[in-house]
């Protein structure tokens, strides 16, 4: 008698369990009907995104979860085919490109600035530095804060006896791709020991994951240096100074020079949308600017979440970008607008 | 780990003093007045009063629970070890009260030694077992060491057999060469008492045979106190016995007379066998 | 059974017995069943093993036997190798021992031996709490709290005082090795502390008494005797910590700085192989040979996983049979590790001790070379002469009539030790309850539960897609999980016999070893890949495979506590087996199974690394089971990995909100099954 009641419960609980799941499970679908699209990759461009989600869901009511995990993570799952696209800052090479399983467009959607923001205490914002000067620093050349080679172009600043804390990224990422490219652009030293790509081999420093851990680390290392998108360093309120660009002239990552570098590069990403445009020439280029480009395929599986892409993508090229511009991102420029839009064109849905 | 209620001597109006026959003799080596052990609310040991004389082997024997061993453990202080466990009366060792105030309850346990009913050696070498003690106690001398545990091993029996394999570990030993090899530990530290808690028990005839011829040789040298359940054991090696029941001490005296014609009726009723 | 008397008695005129009843054919069912999902935990075992060693064939043919020695590890140049990770993973996991042994001896020793039951009984409540801690927080409280504080204070006192020693020597970093092994520490603390008052607890009292009975002091009996029985349990109980030290991923990836090359300064940042995957798994799929140098990393984790488990199995089962068997027959095992440890005690006595003496003074030397006669000002230079004068002292006092005095005061002194290394070690778990607790209650407004993630400069934003996610996940790692491990356990403690069922327990318990880090790479591999999308699914899954053993063995061991004489009364009435378990057994057992289960499930709902691979986050609050899902534990990773001071606040709710409900579960089990389940 009691062993039965014993089973009963038992069975009962058992019941209430999985039929308490199948409806935790199915209502939920029920209940979330909007259609969900799945990115996932470049960091460089997430404050964007996460801008655009909210007002994308509002005006059209499609759900944009997008996974901020690295560049190189972005690529590696659109190819794995696990995500509706993949973004990343760091175009795919001509191999990469092969090893696709199928064509792939790249769509850019921001542009923007990387800066080097720092943790100095007592030391506001302004620092300015040169190319080699951030290459020796990330090479563990420069150890400290008071290195002559940083006083004498700071004469100003009260620079402190402060170890210098490098910060890097521990993942793929393509503000990495852009930020080795522009070093080894300025520095043979750096082109030569370390190179440039998505995750090299760091000689010094700490590695955090995405921008935001780049950033988090800057912030509570005294003594902390890094590269992060300029969006970064104006929400968290980080400093940094103007950087030496081609011209020997020191610039502000302003939109307006950030405008100038990207400039000189429409006419190549008219033959090649894959180009870079690190260390620009002109007067008041801002060296170190990049793209940061959706990826999607050419011809996709999925008809109906490749159209619902293509429409996010499409908004987020034209009216995106006054969102955008509020985080200090680099407004398009008109024909790379035209770019990205043909391109989503290609995709045949 | 003081106790403290243990100054308390309650008046016993009707319990004269058991003792033993010949009290003129010799001095007691262990003396207990009124001594009653409690673990907790229940009363293990009520007014025990006796005087154990030294160079003898004492046997205590009764029923399973009639407060023996808790007698015995009280001779040494193993009490103190359970938290429940409070003592009053006084335990007299030389004349010495040994639960006054400052008494170095690890020096009584080095006069008191204590072998317990399961051969417990340590996880050790035979040389480390018997050297044990003394090195606890003080002593680092390799030569004094060595010149301990041949003396304790000798006067333990076990030399001969055990003197080409000192460094082996003691588990390799039999049950009756690992009893033996307690008592060579207890030795060892140079005891004036041993309180054997049935230290035959887990031994086959054999092995038992050579613990009674031990405590035979032994009784020489120290005051033998032998809690045991095997009266043919009592009847063998020891001159005086006593008889506990319900954490009293009935009766107590020279061991051939009790096993004889005991005075008390319950002493007769568990030695025929008639409970317990 | 009916049917062996069969033959006999058919022949009489007696009611024939039936042959094959109807029971009998359930029981066959029912036995091949629960063997079925037994042997499962030993196909997952063969099948990760075999799945890893198959993915890393390219890394494996590239690099062969170099890899474990290169510490290259460059993408751009094709180039890997291990070095770098295994050393970090060495190095981190030594200071975890380092720090974790004495104290949690000394904490176990206080609790098993000294502490009365009421103190004991809460103390060690509270340490087991800190095991139930998710990884994830003590990465949040390690990255918040503890790295600035090593890298300030601490780590400016330790470089002037010890600057000169290559593994002190500055500059610190926030992130570093030293942070990675204080955190693996007290990860592995309540572990080594549970099991060793287990084991000391296991010494049989006469051990303590013959001490005792000789006049040796309570420490003096613990010390030379309690430990020295129990000596081989706790080492296996340090291997066993070792083993979770070394397969620690999240709280590891958050301290320990991420840089791939290998400094000898321990305030330097590092790399361990369980964070390398973590970081770098998900973007390897597009570099064949990276993924596989990944998953050689992932597959040297597993093998070192099954050699720590046979390992510390080995320790344990020497101890249990000690104890069962009163070291009559066990007496060879145990001379034989006592002659190999007595060996290793000569060691350092001989060879050591000179050593540490000629560095001692080669320090002192450099010291004056540095500082002149100022370096005798530094305290820390007078630890040698006084340790010296401590031996010296001893041997003194050793002749004179004070050693017995002496013993005595030593006895309280080193009594009292333990009990302060116990309240260190609960101080520990307060620290960091109590900073989750302040710093959480911040975060927790209405939104905090009714809204999904919102931008990180939207103070309206909540963690419902993590409360949703992780309340999904763990609903689908039990609807897999839970059949499996209960049928599993019942095998294992009803059906299992001689060598097959050592096995499926052995096979059990490595399956509980492996670092959740690899089984999320495995589960990628058997899951999200041929299906081409990230799922709630496939992180049920991998929560599921950690759910089994765990379930597996509660299971058993609980079973094993009901009485036989239970089992006899209900098969003498002519019950089948099979029926005995279910309606008679598994009832017996039920409250605790049941709590044993909800420990389980609180310790998978703490679980980030492998959901990393699988679940893979989601920003909208879903609850599809073919659609990514988040959980609150990858909410606090991204969210204390990222510099937005909303996030940061809503990450100490989360861990707030997760803390309580491990709590509240750890706390129902303990007023349940009072001590039957172990948490660790």
């Amino acid at each position: 008698m009691i062993t039965r009641m014993i089973k009963r419960q038992w069975i009962t609980g058992a019941i209430c369990a999985i039929s308490s799941a199948i409806v935790m499970l199915t209502g939920g679908a029920v209940r979330s009907q909007a259609q969900t699209i799945t990115g996932a990759g470049s960091t460089f461009a997430f404050p964007a995104i996460a801008k655009w989600t909210p007002i994308y869901k509002h005006l059209h009511g499609i759900n944009i979860n997008y996974q901020p995990i690295g560049s190189g993570a972005g690529i590696s799952q659109y190819k794995a085919g696990t995500v509706d696209f993949g973004a990343t800052d760091a175009p795919l090479s001509n191999s990469e490109m092969k090893r696709m399983p199928g064509p792939t467009l790249h769509i850019p959607i921001v542009a923007g600035a990387e800066v080097l923001s720092y943790n100095l205490p007592g030391v506001g914002a302004g620092l300015r530095l040169t190319g080699p000067i951030i290459a020796d620093i990330f090479l563990g050349k420069i150890k400290s804060w008071n290195d002559p080679r940083i006083r004498k172009l700071n004469p100003y600043m009260k620079l402190p006896n402060l170890s210098i804390q490098v910060m890097h990224r521990s993942d793929a990422s393509g503000t990495t791709f852009i930020f080795t490219h522009y070093l080894s652009a300025v520095s043979p030293a750096w082109a030569r020991q370390v190179g440039a790509g998505k995750s090299v081999s760091w000689p010094v420093g700490q590695g955090g994951p995405g921008n935001p851990g780049v950033t988090n680390l800057i912030r509570h290392a005294p003594g902390g240096i890094g590269y992060i998108e300029l969006a970064y360093a104006l929400q968290n309120h980080l400093p940094y100074g103007p950087i030496e660009n081609r011209s020997g002239n020191f610039v502000l990552p302003t939109t307006a020079n950030n405008q100038a570098a990207l400039s000189t590069g429409v006419a190549r990403m008219e033959k090649d949308i894959r180009s870079l445009v690190v260390n620009a020439p002109g007067i008041n280029s801002y060296p170190i600017v990049g793209y940061s480009y959706a990826l999607i395929a050419e011809y996709p599986k999925n008809k109906v979440k490749a159209r619902e892409t293509v429409n996010f993508l499409r908004w987020a090229v034209s009216e995106g970008q006054h969102y955008a511009a509020e985080l200090k991102y680099v407004p398009m420029a008109p024909a790379v607008v035209h770019l990205a839009l043909e391109n989503l064109n290609k995709v045949k849905d | 780990m003081e106790i403290e209620i243990r100054t308390v001597i309650q008046p016993k109006p009707e319990g004269a003093v058991v003792s033993a026959p010949e009290p003129a003799a010799q001095l007691a080596k262990i003396e207990t007045e009124n001594l009653c052990v409690y673990y907790g609310r229940v009363k293990a040991l009520d007014d025990i009063s006796i005087h154990i004389p030294d160079r003898r082997v004492i046997a205590l024997i009764g029923p399973s629970g009639c407060g023996k061993s808790t007698f015995l453990r009280s001779l040494n202080r193993m009490n103190d070890l359970i938290d429940s466990a409070r003592v009053s009366g006084r335990v007299l060792l030389d004349g010495q009260d040994i639960y006054a105030p400052r008494v170095d309850v690890h020096d009584l346990r080095k006069r008191v030694g204590m072998v317990f009913q399961r051969a417990n050696p340590f996880p050790m070498s035979i040389f480390d077992n018997v050297a044990y003690g003394p090195r606890i106690h003080g002593e680092r001398h390799r030569n004094r060491l060595e010149e301990i545990v041949e003396r304790s091993l000798t006067q333990a029996a076990l030399w001969d057999e055990v003197k080409d394999s000192l460094k082996r570990s003691a588990f390799n030993l039999s049950g009756g060469q690992q009893q033996r090899l307690c008592i060579a530990r207890c030795l060892a530290v140079g005891p004036e008492v041993l309180l054997m808690d049935e230290p035959c028990s887990a031994l086959d005839p054999n092995a038992t045979y050579r613990i009674e011829e031990l405590m035979n040789e032994l009784k020489e040298q120290y005051c033998i106190v032998i809690v045991t359940h095997n009266m043919q054991q009592a009847a063998r090696v020891s001159s005086l016995t006593g008889f506990f029941l319900k954490g009293e001490l009935i009766e107590f005296g020279d061991t051939s007379r009790l096993f004889t014609s005991p005075s008390d009726q319950r002493t007769e009723d568990y030695i025929r066998g008639r409970f317990g | 059974m009916s049917s062996l008397a069969n033959e006999e008695l058919s022949g009489t005129n007696t009611k024939a017995l039936r042959t094959h009843g109807r029971g009998e054919l359930g029981d066959a069912i029912f036995r091949s069943l629960t063997m079925a999902f037994a042997g499962i935990s030993v196909l997952l075992i063969v099948w990760i093993g075999l799945q890893m060693y198959h993915s890393s064939a390219l890394s494996w043919a590239r690099f062969g036997i170099h890899f474990l020695a290169s510490t290259a590890w460059n993408a751009p140049q094709h180039d890997y190798g291990a070095l770098t990770f295994i050393y970090g993973t060495i190095v981190s996991s030594a200071l975890a021992l380092l720090i974790a042994v004495p104290i949690g001896i000394g904490a176990a020793i206080f609790l098993a031996e000294i502490a009365p039951g009421w103190i004991s009984a809460p103390f060690s409540f509270l340490i087991e709490l800190l095991a139930a801690v998710p990884s994830v927080i003590f990465g949040l409280w390690g990255f918040m709290v503890l790295c600035p504080w090593l890298n300030g204070p601490v780590a400016d006192w330790i470089i002037a005082h010890f600057g000169s020693i290559p593994i002190f020597a500055g500059p610190a970093y926030l992130t570093n090795m030293l942070a990675a092994g204080v955190v693996l520490g007290l990860m592995v603390l309540p572990f080594v502390t549970a099991v060793s008052r287990d084991v000391i607890r296991a010494v049989p009292r006469s051990q303590g008494e013959a001490a005792y009975g000789l006049g040796a002091t309570r420490w003096e009996t613990i010390h030379s005797v309690v430990l020295r029985y129990g000596r081989s349990g706790i080492v296996g109980a340090i291997i066993l910590g070792l083993g979770r030290a070394v397969g620690e991923t999240m709280a590891v990836a958050m301290v320990v700085g991420n840089n791939t090359n290998i400094s000898t300064s321990l305030f330097a940042p590092g790399y361990t192989m369980p964070s390398l995957l973590a970081n770098q798994f998900n973007e390897a799929f597009d570099r064949p040979l990276q993924r596989s140098a990944l998953l050689e990393i992932a597959l040297i984790l597993f093998i070192i996983t099954l050699v720590v488990n046979i390992l510390a199995r080995l320790l344990l089962w020497m101890v249990s049979r000690n104890m069962n068997e009163t070291g009559l027959s066990a007496g060879y095992h145990v001379s034989r590790f006592q002659r190999i440890s007595s060996l290793a005690d000569d060691l350092v006595r001989q060879a050591c001790l000179p050593l540490l003496a000629c560095g001692y003074v080669f320090w002192l030397f450099l010291g004056f070379q540095r500082s002149g006669i100022n370096s005798l000002t530094n305290p820390i230079i007078w630890i040698v002469p006084v340790i010296a004068g401590w031996i010296g002292w001893q041997n003194l006092l050793r002749s004179t009539r004070l050693w017995g005095r002496w013993r005595r005061i030593k006895n309280i002194l080193t009594l009292a030790i333990c009990a302060f290394l116990t309240f260190v070690s609960v101080a520990v778990l307060l620290i960091i309850f109590g900073y989750v607790v302040i710093q959480g209650a911040h975060a927790i407004t209405p939104t905090f539960f009714t809204q999904a993630q919102k931008s990180p400069d939207d103070p309206t934003g909540g963690v419902l897609n993590g409360i949703l996610g992780t309340v999904v996940l763990v609903i689908i790692a039990s609807v897999i999980g839970l059949p499996i491990g209960i049928l599993g356990g019942i095998y294992l403690a009803e059906y299992g016999r001689g060598r097959i069922k050592a096995f499926v327990r052995f096979a059990a318990d490595v399956l509980n070893g492996i670092p959740s880090v690899v089984i999320g790479t495995f589960v990628y591999a058997i899951m999200v890949l041929p299906m081409k999308r990230f799922s709630a699914l496939s992180g049920g899954v991998a929560l599921a495979i950690m759910l089994i053993p765990t379930v597996m063995r509660t299971t058993e061991e609980l079973l094993k506590l009901v009485p036989d004489s239970l089992r006899e009364g209900s098969l003498g009435l002519g019950a089948s087996q099979s029926r005995t378990v279910i309606r008679v057994v598994l009832p017996a057992a039920r409250a605790g199974i049941i709590t044993g289960i909800m420990l389980a499930i609180a310790r998978i709902a703490g679980e980030t690394a492998p959901l990393l691979f699988t679940a893979f986050g989601n920003d909208v609050a879903s609850t599809k089971l073919l659609h990514p899902i988040s959980s609150m534990t990858m909410l606090i990773y991204h969210y204390s990995m990222s510099p937005y001071n909303i996030w940061i606040t809503q990450a100490w709710g989360s861990a707030l909100v997760l803390l309580l409900m491990v709590f509240l579960v750890s706390l129902a089990a303990r007023l349940v099954t009072r001590n039957q389940i172990r948490m660790v």
